[in-house]
């Protein structure tokens, strides 16, 4: 297996992963938050409003921007 | 042991316990570090210094906001603002409700906002990656979220979600964040792209070749933005 399959191989299985425990959290098995739930919790302050949107912003730039 | 040793031992221990109380505020405002260490490492890794600017300089606006916040918390008396829905000190009317000059707007998923996302990402997706109108076009909409995010109030406080999901999640992100280091160190510089190791901007660089692909991209971001914002 190549270095290039086994990274692809890595970023397939973190995103198989919250994919699978979204998919649980939706049909209540287990006691895992939704992606959705666990961000209305992080950006109940004012700093995590706004450092997640920074982050949203900053992903935009980052692909885009100068 | 002679006065001298006791007083170093003296002075270690404060030493240990100042930076042990500077971690604690740290953690305590976790957002604030990641948000640090973030911009760091994207200046590091050869991003232009605007977007790792907007990190740090969004932490240090938390850490004074944060300050300010506890400074009048004091002044009113209470033990600490805490963390969790109103501890914002928003104004509030007898009875708790929140003015109504004070909600934040939301974006709703109207056909209105739809169409309205899809025509800016087919129109903003011509724009060629990394130039001026793209730059614009990206910086306008991020910074306005960002500040609709300072000025919006607390909203009502969400269920409090199990720790242990909690961690699960962080933990998702946290493999995600060592795994996209990893790669970034293992490249032939922190700067230049490796095809055995490629970072996720690397592998994203043929989707966002096209103008189809930026479009579609463009389209994916804004409604994050949006679902975000919902939150």
């Amino acid at each position: 297996m190549s270095s290039r399959a086994v990274t692809l191989a890595g970023y397939l299985l973190i995103a198989g992963t919250g994919v699978v425990m979204q998919l649980l959290a939706w049909r209540g098995h287990l006691r895992i938050p939704t992606f959705g739930q666990l961000m209305s919790r992080i950006m109940r302050t004012r700093a995590g409003r706004v450092g997640v949107m920074a982050g949203w912003a900053w992903l935009g730039l980052h692909f885009f921007a100068r | 042991m002679t006065s001298h040793e006791r007083s170093l031992v003296g002075r270690s221990l404060l030493r240990a316990a100042a930076i042990g109380s500077l971690f604690r505020k740290a953690v305590r405002e976790p957002v604030v570090l990641v948000l640090v260490l973030a911009g760091v490492v994207d200046a590091l890794s050869g991003g232009p210094w605007s977007h790792g600017a907007l990190l740090v300089g969004v932490a240090i606006l938390l850490g004074f906001d944060r300050l300010r916040r506890r400074r009048r918390a004091r002044a009113l008396g209470l033990a600490d603002e805490g963390e969790g829905p109103g501890h914002e000190l928003e104004p509030v009317r007898a009875g708790g409700g929140v003015a109504a000059a004070h909600v934040a707007p939301r974006i709703r998923f109207t056909p209105v906002t739809v169409i309205g996302g899809v025509l800016y990402s087919a129109v903003v997706g011509s724009f060629a990656r990394f130039s001026w109108p793209m730059t614009l076009a990206v910086a306008v909409p991020g910074v306005a979220a960002v500040v609709a995010a300072w000025n919006a109030p607390a909203r009502p406080g969400p269920p409090r979600i199990e720790p242990a999901g909690a961690v699960a999640w962080a933990t998702v992100f946290i493999v995600l964040g060592l795994w996209e280091l990893a790669n970034l160190l293992l490249q032939p510089s922190l700067t230049v792209g490796s095809n055995a190791h490629p970072t996720i901007s690397v592998l994203t660089d043929p989707m966002l070749a096209s103008h189809l692909g930026r479009s579609v991209f463009l389209a994916l971001w804004l409604a994050f933005g949006a679902f975000l914002m919902e939150r």
